[in-house]
């Protein structure tokens, strides 16, 4: 039996007849969607975090302000912070997947100091961006952990009868805020991009 | 508009660089910012450390200067984690825009899509 043949026009009417429709099927997803409970914890944790560190170091040398007084505010952060990483843990589906190159090119700078969660090696196909927002909210804990250490061991204030007290210097609560909110702010700027980008395809 | 080779590829060229630019811009904003500010924080706990040799009072100590040193460079990977995640942001939005605008245009020259 013969093929029939199609004059080239059809034929090429057909191929973009086929391009347009596996087109319109499909939209590429390389990020996670937006999420809002990630987008406004972040903004109150920030929140609360910024208004203790403050209020712990304006009382800095009293009882008020030592570790022992502000351990329970550290506990409610951690917890704060804990819920936000368990929820991306949970719609992620492995290592935080970064963009090949500039994996490799932090490697080249840091050398054997490179945090194997962000290694090339680690950079398997099965890692999406859920990693990484549960990669930048587990480094925005770190901090916090950071912050405690500084609060509970290394910084101290003199009290007015002379004694050595655990506190938060108010130098030291500039510094550490300013450091703190850049993580944050990392986590932070990554959910509202991607809110805006929801809202312009929308 | 005419279906022609020269015609789609300006389509998807001036959509390309319309919708990467506005995903771009996010990252040219966002890193020479936070770039600027480690440099600052560095600067600072050098200063305050030095400020704490002379008088115990002022500053902070070389442990807590050592804390926040460890503090920069967790901020640092985050500042990196987030530029990598925000130019993937701009990569998908600048498929996504592509195949949208395609879609339109060879939806306007085949009706029947």
């Amino acid at each position: 039996m013969k093929t029939p043949t199609y004059p080239k026009p059809l034929r090429s009417t057909f191929l973009v007849f086929l391009i347009v429709l596996g087109m319109s099927s499909c939209k590429v997803q390389l990020v996670s969607d937006y999420d809002q409970v990630i987008d406004h914890g972040l903004r109150d944790y920030k929140q609360q975090l910024n208004t203790f560190i403050k209020n712990a170091s304006d009382v800095g040398g009293t009882k008020q302000g030592t570790f022992e007084n502000n351990k329970g505010t550290y506990n409610q952060l951690e917890t704060r912070i804990d819920l936000l990483i368990d929820r991306a843990r949970m719609q992620s589906t492995g290592s935080c997947k970064l963009v090949t190159n500039i994996s490799s090119k932090i490697e080249r700078i840091m050398g054997d100091k490179m945090p194997v969660e962000i290694a090339p090696s680690n950079q398997t196909n099965t890692g999406n961006s859920y990693g990484c927002t549960e990669r930048l909210l587990i480094l925005v804990k770190k901090q916090l952990l950071f912050v405690k250490e500084i609060h509970e061991k290394a910084d101290k204030c003199k009290s007015r009868t002379g004694e050595q007290l655990s506190c938060i210097r108010i130098t030291t609560s500039k510094t550490a805020l300013d450091i703190s909110n850049q993580s944050i702010n990392a986590a932070w700027i990554v959910e509202t991009t991607k809110r805006s980008s929801k809202q312009k395809t929308n | 508009m005419k279906l022609t080779l020269n015609n789609i590829y300006k389509t998807i060229l001036d959509e390309a660089s319309d919708a990467f630019g506005d995903g771009w811009d996010s990252i040219k904003n966002y890193a020479p910012v936070e770039f600027k500010k480690m440099s600052t924080q560095l600067k600072d706990i050098a200063k305050n450390v030095a400020k704490y040799a002379i008088d115990q009072n002022d500053g902070y100590s070389p442990e807590t200067g050592k804390i926040l040193l460890k503090m920069q460079v967790t901020a640092t990977e985050s500042v990196l984690v987030a530029i990598s995640t925000l130019t993937l942001i701009a990569v998908q939005n600048a498929i996504n825009n592509i195949f949208e605008v395609l879609k339109n245009t060879f939806s306007e020259l085949v009706p029947i899509l």
